[in-house]
């Protein structure tokens, strides 16, 4: 399948007055036409910064490093403010996981969604906008006379559904959806979720889905990454991440989960807690966690790996054996 | 078998006030005629969205806001009408855990202080040997190492802390704990070593857990019977294999729907 969009070898660091933290160390992968990307890891691992570097939208102390973000044969990265200004929103729009934080309070929806359409397409007639407006709307399962609602007014599932409408405004090739369904309850939850499918294959766009959740993930992902500690430990597709995860850290994320059959039983936790970002260690990020382990995992870092067609993993026990 | 606690009827409303005289209007119905008991050495889950009132539940059962109506009792005593320093005296037999470890620990104190705050308080004459022995062996029990105890909140991770929270509960040796969705802002690897802990310390202690969550797949790993809430009222209880296996009422239905599950049909 076509790549819609190459990240190779990203990096975002923020350089604080006395240290570095390393929120997104040396990234690389690939977004295919359609399909939907599944972005999964616990709290601090460079989620959600990972999403932002793509477009660029990392402030002031963080800086995007090296690396390349290739979309539409550009390197983002490379492009100055305004010809990035074209693709935000247009090509490229992204979800916010606080749909009432993302909004502005102080302007009805309609407003805001009529200012994306707006901004991209400059010469458009204000009749075919309010018509624009509303039919987004429908889409995303509300009602047109939504449009002159304050956010306010809006339950969380109603707003995260502006938002998205919002983001769909300029048809974009590619969306990217930070834990949309985070600050939602697991009824609305489920609607969202059964919305993203409906859109995607009406629209046929690519989306990168960010969550913490795998099992929300494996509803919808159609190939998963698995990031720990600002590095993509594991990818594959879906159905072998979930048959046979390779990476010791996504089993021990498959062992979190509590499970139907096995009721009170000790979960197959991992011992400790994530690492420090500016106090990594010095081997594989996962050493001091991994059951695994051998010596030199604590003194050599691995590399990412394609061990099997399509499946990528940052392991040296694992590697070996594939 | 014992029953620990027993809650019956029990409602707290809040007034809506409108106006500049402030005239009562209406009133939310937080709490709305709830009814259940605890088995002693068991766990009640108590399920439901953001806003159904599980919280203000939990609260009311331990007079941390006073319910309106109904009663509670504890152990087969009626503990509605106790005066404030009776309650005292009953209160170290239940403890609450709180959801938020960031807002729930004190950040001037270290953590000797935070977990041993209670016990100064309920025991005034304990000696001071006493007094450290005890906080010892609760941070043991959770897991920790005493050589945390001159530390400050600020210095855990999210895990640690509810650890911390979970031991200052501990430090009476109640015997129920009232759990207010404790692991709700952990990540998964974190709060699969918190549930451990929990369901550990039961075994031991022959602890009585409520357990409140709206996450349905934590609550099946650990409830022994669930009750379904919905806008201040139970809509459905039962035993959890039985709730989960066949539920009746379409609320518990459409809730059990939404949990994701990992689906390998779907791949394919």
């Amino acid at each position: 399948m076509e790549n819609i969009l190459e990240i190779k070898n990203l990096s975002t660091y923020f350089y604080l007055e006395n240290s570095i933290v390393k929120a997104v160390e040396g990234i690389s992968f690939n977004l295919r036409k359609g399909e939907v990307l599944g972005l999964v890891g616990e709290s601090g691992c460079g989620k959600s910064v990972t999403a932002y570097s793509i477009i660029n939208l990392i402030d002031k102390p963080g800086k995007v490093g090296k690396g390349e973000v290739i979309f539409d044969k550009k390197d983002l990265l490379k492009i100055n403010q305004n010809q990035l200004r074209n693709i935000r929103g247009k090509d490229i729009s992204l979800i916010f996981q606080e749909p009432h934080a993302a909004l502005n309070p102080v302007y009805t929806v309609g407003f805001q969604i009529a200012e994306t359409v707006k901004a991209h397409n400059k010469n458009i007639h204000k009749k075919d906008l309010k018509k624009r407006v509303e039919e987004l709307l429908l889409k995303v399962g509300l009602s047109p006379n939504k449009k002159n609602s304050y956010p306010h007014n809006l339950s969380g599932g109603e707003a995260q559904r502006v938002m998205i409408a919002q983001s769909l405004s300029c048809n974009p090739k590619i969306l990217i959806a930070d834990e949309p369904t985070t600050a939602l309850d697991v009824t609305v939850q489920a609607k969202i979720i059964k919305l993203f499918k409906k859109l995607q294959k009406e629209e046929n766009f690519s989306l990168i889905f960010i969550t913490h959740d795998l099992a929300l993930c494996s509803q919808i992902a159609d190939r998963v990454a698995v990031m720990y500690a600002g590095q993509l430990v594991e990818l594959a597709s879906l159905a072998k991440i979930i048959k046979e995860p390779l990476h010791p850290y996504t089993q021990a994320l498959f062992g979190s989960l509590p499970q139907k059959e096995r009721r009170k039983e000790r979960l197959a936790a991992v011992g400790g807690d994530v690492p420090d970002p500016d106090r990594k260690p010095k081997g594989c990020f996962f050493g001091p966690r991994c059951k695994i382990k051998e010596k030199d995992c604590l003194d050599k870092q691995p590399k990412l790996e394609e061990v099997k067609e399509g499946h990528w993993v940052r392991c040296f026990k694992r590697g070996d054996r594939g | 078998m014992e029953k620990i606690l027993e809650v019956k009827n029990l409602k707290k409303y809040y007034p809506v006030q409108k106006g500049i005289f402030s005239k009562t209007s209406d009133s939310v119905k937080a709490v709305d005629g709830v009814s259940f008991s605890v088995q002693s050495g068991k766990t009640l889950g108590l399920v439901g969205e953001s806003g159904c009132g599980k919280s203000t539940l939990a609260r009311a059962v331990l007079r941390l806001i006073e319910p309106d109506l109904g009663f509670i009792f504890f152990k087969n005593k009626d503990i509605t009408k106790l005066s404030y320093k009776e309650m005292k005296n009953i209160r170290r037999n239940f403890q609450i855990i709180f959801q938020d470890p960031f807002g729930s620990l004190d950040p001037r104190f270290t953590v000797f202080a935070i977990i041993s705050e209670g016990l100064i308080n309920f025991s005034a004459n304990t000696k001071k040997e006493v007094i450290y022995e005890k906080t010892v062996k609760a941070v043991e029990d959770v897991g920790l190492s005493k050589d945390i105890l001159n530390r400050y909140p600020h210095e855990f991770s999210g895990g640690q802390r509810q650890r911390i929270s979970i031991a200052r509960a501990l430090v009476f040796s109640p015997k129920l704990l009232i759990l207010d969705e404790p692991v709700s802002s952990l990540d998964v690897s974190i709060q699969a070593q918190i549930i451990n802990l929990l369901i550990n310390l039961q075994k031991e202690k022959g602890l009585s857990y409520v357990f409140i969550a709206h996450d349905l797949s934590v609550v099946r790993h650990i409830c022994d019977q669930v009750c379904v809430m919905k806008s201040g009222k139970i809509v459905e209880r039962g035993e959890t294999s039985q709730i989960f296996a066949n539920p009746t009422n379409s609320y518990t239905q459409r809730l059990l729907n939404s949990i994701p599950q990992i689906n390998l049909h779907s791949t394919s």
